[in-house]
């Protein structure tokens, strides 16, 4: 008898739900493993260079101190390395943790060992030449230009490993790589002193023996973090870009991380192409810099760090419970009442949770606005430098919480959001460093704090908003089985339909399907 | 424009059976009409093989994959879309719960008209916010402990197909055919709302309890344990869900079709207990081609008196159930000396099914008295066989009897659809004719045994019953008045000018 009837597959639960899940969080916390350890490097290699000298020239046998300027392009070549690893890197991260967790769902983990040889192939080779580029042009010692570009292009690479730490959620290597990382940085700073590397002469760059104790640094934690992955990953030679279209699928992902950085760093990117007072050149013709905002961005990023291993370890444990209760009431077969009650613990739970890492992150900033003026001491810090380090540390505040909502935002796959919430923190920051420029350098620094606090507030509204249609969003968004593409049975009046016969003839749009019989 | 197009799902021209046959001998047999016809497939990819010679008056046919999500296509829509939801909706969620009503009130909002483009696009059907909220409200009809996810799979694969077909090309005709309800009888409302041309449904079997039959065996449903006011025994949620979608489905047709018509009586007496207004029901039999069945020069082979040759024909499918035959025929092996049966008909509909048949032949060590023969030209074995069995679930009015009286063949059926009807008579003229054959139970192997040892043993009661089915097929049976009849509705519902003139609506 007639009818087709149910020749449907059985009905599968298509789509990830439990995917990425500890991703990103993990990567969040391993991301700041690098700017703890290169601020504590940076911090003694000042210590060390305090005690340098430079031989007065033509006077045999005097000796005076270390002029500022090449401390101060020793840390400005960090800052650059840093700034612009981070917003290149930004998007090829979340690709990489999104492709990675996806893969981790499907329970491939033979695909992870070609993945990371072929994003550090494409990561070292764009590094390289970017660094090399940029360079080439700046006025130092050959030696010089080619430890930045290293520095640059392992740093870069070290992001990239973070990634896949996180992804792989095998966070137990940072600690051991980061502490032996720190330890090889002082132990060489100390010792390429006395090596040729430390040269003092005239047209030589006395602090090349510290960069190179910063890339020693960083081999290590490479070393130990490679060789361990590779150990974990099960060993294929083939090639693996598979990852690659992921920047394509998530578009909004992908420029949402590279928002979220550059709006970190455009108030001194503003600053140092500026032509205002207080920006110096450092060599070259374009490598300018706002040294006093530069340091105190840099070492006020250390006031968020008990925000973040709170922020983590509440994910790990409370938020990721509830996040698999409310995808286990899903899969579980439960009813949609129960599913709506799993929702409203994990909006409320959240709720409080970002409350009290509020709370930490507030407590941090005020203990660095107090305890301010002691960096005096530690690294060549003025009055400004001090006023500066403040407004950053009270930038840092919103752009920590900011980061929090974020991954959160990530984790809920609402990237269009994320993207837009990036997008307007960006804005705004740039906006605000624009207006600086005319307001005056006590205002400097601001624009962090001003863009971020906005985004703070957009993207966390934004977010509890969309967790109340949580249900919906989860259920309505499942990906569609084996779609057609519509072009296939379409016509040009938008109806569904294919002719086989016109007019009274066949026409042979699929000759695959055999001619008549019977 | 043509002057009728059908609507096929799963039958003419690719799958060969009873409803295929029959509108292949309508487009023929009136040449003079310009035919359409929309095929519905499951999926692109489901293999199509014409199986019938596309008759030259066939002028148009498209083909449309139902089940093949076509989704984020550019729509244009128009109107007031919160109106649109309201009166939408109502139709939308009484579908799950078996209702069809309500569906005029949301046509245009849609499917829209030739001109104006509905105001809900299949985005927001399926995507949107507000389909959510008409989704979460039916799921709270069938209580709070109904598992969430599988509902909504349910919801999503059931009205998926729907949204699709509010879109669908149908060609203009001056008169629709369906010629089953379910998603292809719907296709027929839409077509006869959109061009405002009278609809005809003519139902053989019945399609919502065939599919009763087999979403109750589906075994890829779901049953959970929850009991509800809306349920059925035993069938959980989901199934039942899927069985009144196709209620509400027929519903709907019932309630739209100018004409409804269907083979036999108890046909009819179903029709009404699914909701079909009585009123609109007349009854026209099947017709075969006596001239050409009477007169075949060529058998398969010669006959042969020292053999008893059982004949089945149909396809090998588990709604034939031929494994109550097979069944059979192992309880009268001893019996009947000399006994061979044919099993005449495609194979390749339910390999599976045809793959456990033969196991079970072979089993049972039958291989040498039960043979499959596949596609053949039946007509070369009527008059060799000694008697046709037929043990199927479910029938209309088979084709395959009418055909086996032609040429004087009793028959044993089962006493579904219009079997009793055909072998016994139904008015008391036509029961005055004489039996025809044996009625059996259904699915019951010992009394399809006994009625073949009774027919063996009997060579003069199947001479009768072969002269009583013959002239029963002479008197109410031809081709002739098949096609008389439908002319004729065919002819008023052409010649009205709208689709309300005719009928009753």
């Amino acid at each position: 008898m007639a009818g087709i009837g149910f020749k449907l597959r059985a009905y599968t639960q298509e789509g990830t739900l439990l995917g990425f899940t500890k991703a990103y969080i993990h990567a969040t916390l391993v991301a700041s493993g690098p700017w703890v350890l290169t601020v504590l490097s940076l911090v003694v290699c000042q210590l060390l260079i305090a005690g340098d000298s430079l031989p007065v020239q033509g006077q045999l046998g005097e000796k005076r101190a270390l002029p500022h300027i090449y401390s101060q392009f020793l840390m400005e070549t960090v800052v650059y390395v840093f700034a612009f690893t981070l917003i290149t890197t930004a998007p090829l991260q979340l690709a990489v943790i999104r492709y990675l967790a996806d893969q981790l769902d499907a329970l491939r983990l033979d695909t992870h060992f070609p993945a990371l040889v072929s994003v550090t192939m494409v990561n070292v080779t764009f590094h390289s030449i970017v660094g090399f580029l940029f360079m080439y042009n700046i006025e130092t010692t050959w030696a010089y230009r080619l430890a930045a570009v290293c520095l640059f292009v392992l740093v870069a690479e070290v992001w990239v490993i973070m990634a896949f730490i996180g992804a792989v959620r095998a966070h137990h290597l940072v600690g051991t790589a980061f502490v032996s990382g720190f330890a090889v940085t002082i132990v060489m700073a100390y010792l390429l002193r006395y090596t040729w590397l430390h040269d003092t002469g005239p047209g030589k760059e006395p602090v090349l023996s510290y960069l190179v104790a910063l890339i020693l640094g960083q081999v290590t934690i490479l070393a130990i973090t490679l060789t361990a992955l590779s150990r974990e990953f099960e060993f294929h030679t083939r090639w693996n870009f598979d990852w690659w279209p992921y920047v394509k699928r998530y578009p909004a992902m992908a420029a949402s991380g590279f928002f979220y950085y550059l709006a970190l760093w455009i108030g001194n990117f503003t600053y140092w192409f500026y032509p205002g007072p207080g920006r110096e050149l450092m060599r070259g013709e374009y490598m300018w810099a706002f040294p006093p905002i530069d340091l105190a961005s840099f070492f006020a990023q250390m006031s968020i760090i008990p925000a973040v291993i709170v922020f983590f370890v509440h994910t790990e444990t409370d938020f990721y419970e509830d996040y698999r209760g409310f995808y286990n009431a899903v899969l579980a077969r439960k009813g949609l009442d129960v599913v709506v009650h799993r929702r409203q613990k994990l909006t409320q739970n959240l709720k409080d949770a970002l409350y009290s890492i509020l709370v930490v992150q507030l407590v941090c900033t005020l203990g660095a606005m107090v305890f301010a003026p002691f960096l005096d001491g530690l690294y060549d810090f003025d009055a400004y430098k001090i006023h500066l380090f403040r407004v950053c540390a009270l930038g840092a505040a919103p752009q920590a919480m900011l980061l929090f909502v974020l991954v959160i935002t990530y984790y809920f796959q609402f990237y269009k959001q994320a993207l837009i919430v990036s997008f307007t923190t960006f804005v705004v920051a740039f906006l605000t460093a624009l207006w600086t420029l005319g307001a005056g350098l006590e205002w400097y620094g601001i624009g962090l704090f001003t863009g971020c606090t906005t985004g703070l507030v957009i993207g966390t509204i934004w977010l509890f908003r969309r967790l109340q249609l949580l249900e919906f969003q989860t259920f309505m968004s499942q990906p569609v089985a084996e779609q057609v593409p519509f072009e296939k049975e379409m016509l040009s009046d938008g109806r569904f339909g294919v002719y086989t016969r016109r007019n009274g003839q066949n026409v042979e749009s699929k000759p695959q399907r055999g001619g008549a019989s019977a | 424009m043509l002057d009728v197009c059908y609507f096929c799902e799963g039958t003419y021209p690719y799958v060969p059976g009873g409803v295929s046959t029959w509108i292949h001998q309508l487009i023929e047999g009136m040449p003079d009409l310009k035919f359409g016809l929309v095929y519905l497939a499951p999926s692109a990819a489901s293999e199509r093989r014409l199986r019938y010679k596309l008759p030259p008056n066939l002028i148009d046919m498209v083909e449309f994959n139902l089940y093949d999500v076509v989704a984020k296509f550019p729509q244009t829509t128009f109107g007031d879309k919160g109106k649109a939801w309201r009166e939408a909706g109502p139709f939308l969620s009484g579908l799950i719960n078996g209702h069809g009503r309500n569906f005029q009130r949301a046509f245009p909002h849609l499917v829209g008209s030739e001109t104006v483009p509905p105001a809900l696009s299949f985005q927001d059907l399926a995507f949107s916010y507000e389909a959510w909220q008409i989704l979460t409200q039916m799921y709270h009809d069938f209580g709070p402990r109904v598992s969430f996810t599988d509902f909504f799979w349910t919801w999503r694969y059931a009205y998926f197909p729907l949204f699709k077909l509010f879109l669908a090309e149908i060609p203009r005709a001056r008169v629709y055919h369906a010629v089953t309800t379910g998603w292809s009888g719907f296709m027929g409302v839409i077509a006869a709302l959109r061009y405002k041309r009278p609809l005809i449904l003519t139902e053989h079997g019945l399609y919502v309890n065939e599919r009763r039959i087999e979403i109750t065996q589906a075994d890829w449903i779901y049953v959970d344990k929850a009991s509800t006011v809306n349920l059925e025994t035993g069938l959980g949620t989901f199934k039942q869900i899927w069985i009144n979608l196709f209620v509400g489905l027929g519903k709907a047709c019932y309630e739209n079709a100018n004409f409804i018509y269907t083979l036999h009586r108890e046909n009819k007496e179903m029709q009404i207990q699914f909701g079909a207004d009585g009123s609109k029901i007349k009854i026209i039999p099947n017709g075969v081609d006596l001239k050409a069945l009477g007169e075949v020069k060529e058998t398969a082979m010669p006959r042969d008196d020292s053999k008893f040759r059982v004949g089945f024909v149909g396809r090998m499918v588990p709604i034939k159930d031929l494994k109550t035959l097979i069944k059979a025929i192992k309880l009268v092996e001893d019996k009947i000396p000399g006994l061979e049966v044919y099993l005449c008909g495609p194979t390749d509909e339910d390999p599976s099914y045809y793959a456990e048949c033969k196991t079970m032949v072979e089993a049972l060590d039958l291989g040498h008295i039960m043979r499959f023969m596949g596609r053949v030209d039946v007509r070369k074995y009527y008059p060799i066989f000694d008697v046709q069995v037929l043990t199927s679930i479910s029938e209309g009015q088979p084709l395959v009897i009418l055909e086996g009286f032609a040429a004087r063949l009793p028959c044993i059926a089962p006493d579904v659809g219009a079997c009793g009807e055909l072998l016994l008579g139904g008015d008391a003229e036509d029961v005055a004719i004489g039996p025809a054959g044996v009625l059996t139970w259904v699915g019951n192997p010992a009394q399809t045994a006994e009625a073949l040892v009774m027919l063996y043993e009997n060579p003069e009661l199947r001479k009768q019953m072969g002269e009583s089915g013959r002239k029963r097929v002479e008197t109410y049976y031809r081709q002739e008045q098949l096609f008389e009849r439908y002319r004729e509705v065919y002819d008023e519902c052409r010649k009205a000018h709208d689709r309300t003139a005719v009928g009753i609506l």
